[in-house]
C-alpha cells in the first residue's frame, strides 16, 4: 500500500483557534489523519507539509520508522527538533492511523495493548495570562465547576502579560515579574485552592516566559498552594536557568511542550531537573517519538502527561498512547473545546467522569467530518491565522 | 525609513546547488541583501520567508535587535534554533546591509571597526565520495597551496549510505567499518604528504557517525596532526561529543548545526571543542554570530565562519571576520569564486589565500540582476538538491529520474 496524496486542512471553528489536519490517502482507499496544529505557526507548518510531500507520496505506508529516521536526520540542517518534528508528527500520526485501520485494531493495540480502561484528564480554568482582569472569584467558580464535572485536576497561568503598553518591544520578550505581580498570582491561586479544597490537584503553567529571578520568586510564592507542578518556569533554551530554579524552590517542576524528541529530554532526565514531562504528540515527533520519550522517562520513574491545547486529532492520538503507557500522569485537555471538536470529527469520543473512554474502532478511532471541514476551513493566507506572530505588528509601540 | 517588500530569489548557479537570496526593499530606495542557503531545505526556507515577509513589511529597518528578539522568541514553539534562525539570519544580514548603506559605512565599521586588514581563508579538496582518485586530490591540494591557501579541509570517510537498499532510515547514523576507516586514514596520509608536515589540515565528518565510529575515526587520524576534526557525531547529544572528546587527542570543532548562543553554552562550558564554526546565514545572522564569537572569547576559543554556500553569506562572513579578534580563518570553497563573481559585483578581492574588504557601505556588494533572473528556479526543483540528499528522494511516485543518483 502506497501513499498517493497528502492533503492539508486548516480548520477554524472558534475565532483565532485554527487546527492543521494532515490527511494521507492511499492507493487502497484507506486514509489516515494526523495533526500538527500550533497557534501562531500555522503558515509555516502548512507550507512545510508541502515541502516534505515528495518524501511521503509514493512511500510504503508500513515503513513508519524508516521515514521518521530519514526526515529527522535528513533535515538536521534545520534542526530536527522543532519545526521539522512538528511536520514529522503529523505524518507519523496519520501513518499509525493507517496501520491500525489496515490491521483492524486501535492504535493502542499496536503499542503493546492497553494498561488502563480510560484516560484521566486534567483541564483548564481561566488565567490572568489571557485576561489580566480575570477575577479570583471567576477562577474559583470555574475550578469548582470543573471539579463537579468530574475533572480531578485543573491548570492555569496566573501571571498577566508583562509587556508595557499595547505590545512587546524587543526587550520584553523574556518577561520580568514584579513583586506585586507575583503576589497577585499567589493570591489568585490561593483563592482557587480554597474553592476546591486541599486535596484537589492544581497545576500552574508559566509558558516559558520568565527570567530566572522572576521564576524563582514566583515558584517560592506559590509553594503554599501545594501545586502538583509548576510548568516551564523559564525559557527552554537554558538548562542552567532551569537548574537554578530547581535548586531554589521545593515546588515540583514540569517541562515538555517545547522539548522535541528524546534528544531534548536526555539532559533534563540526566540532571533530574523536573518531576513530570509533558511532550506534545503533534510537536515532538508523533506517536513513535512520544512513546520513546515515555519509555525514557519510565527508566527514571518519572510520569508523562501529554500536552494538549489544540485540535481533536492530536488528542485522540495522545489518548491511544496514554492507553498503552504505564507511567502516565493525566492527559491534558481543554474541555471547553470539546463542542468544537464534535463539529469536525466523527464519531465524537466518549468523555465522562473526567476521563476519555476510547472505543474499539481501528486506528485513531475517529474520522474527519468532511462537511465540518468544508464549513470551517480557512486559507493559509487568512489574516486571522497570523495571530500570535502578527498581532504584535498591529499593536507595536514605537521602538525608538 | 520603512520596509516596503522582501523579495526572495531561489537561484541555481549549477546542477545540485541552489541559493536562497533575499532583498529587503525600503521606501527610501535603499535595499539590503541577505541569504540563508542550505543544501537540504531551500523548499522550506523559501516558503518560510514568505511568512516572515508579512511581519517585516511596514517596519523600520533600523530596529534590527527588536526584530531579532521578536521573531526569535515569537517562535519558541517551533524552536528558534534551526529553521527560524535560518530565516532570521537572512533578514538580519539584510538589515545590517541597509544600516551600513544608510550610514555610509561598511558593516564591519558598525561592529566596532576592523581588527585586521584581510581575512585568511581555508578551502576544500575533494574526498573519496566525489569519486575522484587520490592522485587527483593530491594535485588539487598542491594547486591550492601554491595559490596561497594555508589550510585545507576534506571529508575522507566514504559514505555508508547504500543506494541499492530500499531503506534509508537506519543508515542516517552511519557506522565506519575498518575498511572505511582505512580509506579515510590513507586519504589524509596522501594529503599530508602532498602538503608537508607544517601545513594546516582539517577534517569534516559532517555529523554522520555513531559515537564509536567517531572515536575510531578521530583516533585513526591522530598521526596526521589535524587542526581539527569537525562534527564527529550527530549534534543532538553533548554526551556523545563528550565521550569522543575523552577518547582522542585530535582537536575538535562543531558549529554549523549549532544555532544561536543557546546551542553553544554547554559546548563551551564543558570544553567539548577547540574551535567553533557558526554559520552566519544559519545561526541568527550577523547579530547572533557576533554574540557567539563574544561568548567563545572568554574561553579563549577561536571562531571560524562556516562557509555559508552562497556569495552574499560569504561577504557577510567577511564583515564579521574583519571585526572579530578571536578568528581562526574563514571557510570558503575557492572553486566557487568564479561563479560568485558572475552573481555579485564588485566581487571582493581574493589573493594570497585571503579575502580583502572594501570600504563600500553596507555589505559592499550588489546583485547582478540579470544573472539572478536567468538562473531562477522553482523552490521544489529536486535537481538543485545536493547529491546525497537526492538519494533520499527515491520514493517519488513511479520512480524519479533521479532514482539511485550517485555522487557527482
Amino acid at each position: 500500500m502506497k501513499v498517493m496524496d497528502v492533503k492539508t486542512h486548516i480548520v477554524m471553528v472558534h475565532p483565532n483557534r485554527e487546527w492543521v489536519f494532515v490527511e494521507l490517502e492511499t492507493d487502497e482507499g484507506i486514509s489516515g489523519v494526523g495533526e500538527c496544529s500550533d497557534y501562531g505557526s500555522t503558515p509555516h507548518l502548512v507550507a512545510g507539509i508541502d515541502s516534505i510531500k515528495p518524501f511521503v507520496v509514493g512511500m510504503d505506508v508500513r515503513n513508519i520508522e524508516d521515514l521518521w529516521q530519514k526526515l529527522f536526520h535528513g533535515y538536521s540542517d534545520l534542526s530536527g527538533r522543532g519545526y521539522i518534528s512538528h511536520l514529522i508528527s503529523a505524518i507519523d500520526i496519520a501513518l499509525w492511523d493507517i496501520k491500525g485501520k489496515v490491521l483492524g485494531v486501535p492504535v493502542y493495540q499496536l503499542l503493546g495493548g492497553r494498561v488502563r480502561d480510560c484516560v484521566p484528564l486534567y483541564t483548564h480554568i481561566p488565567g490572568r495570562l489571557g485576561d489580566a482582569g480575570a477575577t479570583e472569584k471567576a477562577a474559583a467558580s470555574a475550578a469548582r465547576a470543573a471539579k463537579n464535572a468530574g475533572f480531578q485536576a485543573v491548570k492555569t497561568d496566573p501571571f498577566s502579560r508583562q509587556w508595557p503598553g499595547s505590545g512587546p518591544c524587543g526587550g520584553d520578550m523574556v518577561e520580568r515579574l514584579s513583586p506585586t505581580e507575583v503576589s497577585r498570582a499567589a493570591e489568585y491561586m490561593m483563592a482557587v485552592r480554597e474553592a476546591v479544597g486541599m486535596e484537589y490537584e492544581l497545576l500552574v503553567d508559566a509558558h516559558a516566559r520568565f527570567d530566572v529571578a522572576s521564576a524563582i520568586r514566583a515558584a517560592r510564592a506559590l509553594e503554599p498552594v501545594k501545586l502538583t507542578w509548576m510548568e516551564e518556569p523559564v525559557p527552554v533554551e537554558s538548562i542552567n536557568a532551569l537548574r537554578e530554579v530547581r535548586e531554589n524552590t521545593r515546588i515540583p517542576l514540569c517541562v515538555g511542550e517545547r522539548h522535541f524528541t528524546r534528544w531534548d529530554f536526555t539532559e533534563i532526565f540526566r540532571e533530574r531537573l523536573v518531576d513530570y514531562v509533558m511532550p506534545d504528540i503533534a510537536w515532538t515527533g508523533g506517536i513513535s517519538e512520544i512513546r520513546r520519550i515515555a519509555a525514557q522517562a519510565e527508566a527514571y520513574f518519572i510520569r508523562i502527561s501529554p500536552h494538549d491545547a489544540l485540535g481533536p486529532v492530536m488528542l485522540m492520538a495522545a489518548v491511544q498512547v496514554d492507553m498503552a503507557t504505564p507511567n502516565l500522569y493525566r492527559q491534558e485537555c481543554v474541555h471547553e473545546f470539546f463542542d468544537d471538536y464534535a463539529k469536525v470529527i466523527t464519531p465524537m469520543f466518549d468523555c465522562h467522569d473526567g476521563a476519555i473512554w476510547p472505543s474499539a474502532r481501528p486506528g485513531l478511532g475517529v474520522e474527519l467530518n468532511h462537511e465540518g471541514l468544508q464549513r470551517y476551513r480557512v486559507e493559509p493566507t487568512d489574516r486571522r491565522i497570523e495571530r500570535a506572530f502578527q498581532s504584535p505588528s498591529r499593536t507595536v509601540p514605537t521602538v525608538r | 525609513m520603512k520596509i516596503t517588500d522582501i523579495k526572495s530569489y531561489v537561484v541555481s548557479p549549477r546542477d545540485a546547488q541552489a541559493w536562497l537570496l533575499i532583498q529587503v526593499e525600503t521606501d527610501e530606495g535603499i535595499v539590503g541583501l541577505g541569504e540563508c542557503t542550505n543544501q537540504t531545505s531551500i523548499a522550506h526556507l523559501a516558503r518560510g520567508m514568505e511568512v516572515i515577509r508579512y511581519y517585516l513589511i511596514g517596519r523600520d529597518p533600523a530596529d534590527i535587535e527588536a526584530h531579532w528578539q521578536r521573531i526569535y522568541h515569537s517562535y519558541g514553539e517551533l524552536n528558534g534554533r534551526g529553521y527560524i534562525s535560518h530565516l532570521l539570519s537572512a533578514v538580519d544580514i539584510a538589515l545590517w546591509d541597509i544600516k551600513g548603506k544608510a550610514l555610509g559605512v561598511p558593516v564591519y565599521e558598525l561592529l566596532g571597526g576592523p581588527v585586521r586588514d584581510r581575512v585568511p581563508l581555508y578551502t576544500h579538496v575533494p574526498g573519496p565520495n566525489s569519486g575522484i582518485p587520490v592522485e587527483q586530490m593530491v594535485e588539487a591540494a598542491k594547486t591550492a597551496k601554491a595559490a596561497g591557501y594555508e589550510a585545507l579541509k576534506t571529508d575522507p570517510f566514504p559514505s555508508q549510505l547504500d543506494p541499492d537498499s530500499p531503506y534509508d532510515g537506519p543508515l542516517m547514523v552511519e557506522r565506519l567499518d575498518p575498511k572505511a576507516l582505512n580509506v579515510g586514514a590513507k586519504w589524509m596520509e596522501a594529503l599530508r604528504e602532498a602538503t608537508g608536515p607544517d601545513y594546516e589540515l582539517l577534517v569534516d565528518a559532517h555529523a554522520r557517525f555513531d559515537t564509536e565510529s567517531a572515536i575510531l575515526g578521530a583516533q585513526a587520524l591522530e598521526h596526521i596532526g589535524l587542526i581539527w576534526f569537525e562534527e564527529p557525531t550527530h549534534l543532538e547529544s553533548n554526551q556523545a561529543l563528550k565521550q569522543i572528546r575523552e577518547h582522542t587527542t585530535t582537536p575538535l570543532c562543531v558549529g554549523e548545526h549549532h544555532f544561536t548562543r543557546w546551542d553553544y553554552v554547554s559546548v563551551l562550558e564543558e570544553r567539548l571543542v577547540d574551535y567553533i564554526m557558526p554559520d552566519v546565514a544559519w545561526c541568527g545572522g550577523i547579530s547572533e554570530w557576533r554574540r557567539i564569537a563574544a561568548l567563545a572569547e572568554p574561553h579563549y576559543i577561536r571562531v571560524s565562519p562556516h562557509d555559508a554556500i552562497g556569495p552574499v553569506a560569504m561577504v557577510a562572513s567577511l564583515h564579521v571576520s574583519m571585526a572579530t579578534p578571536n578568528l581562526y580563518r574563514q571557510e570558503c570553497v575557492h572553486s566557487a569564486f568564479e561563479t560568485f563573481a558572475r552573481f555579485i559585483h564588485p566581487m571582493p578581492l581574493i589573493r594570497d589565500g585571503a579575502i580583502f574588504p572594501s570600504d563600500r557601505p553596507g555589505l559592499g556588494i550588489e546583485l547582478n540582476r540579470d544573472m539572478v533572473q536567468r538562473h531562477l528556479v522553482d523552490r521544489d526543483d529536486p535537481t538543485t538538491m545536493w547529491t546525497r540528499w537526492r538519494q533520499l528522494y527515491r520514493t517519488l511516485p513511479g520512480g524519479s529520474p533521479l532514482a539511485n543518483s550517485k555522487g557527482v
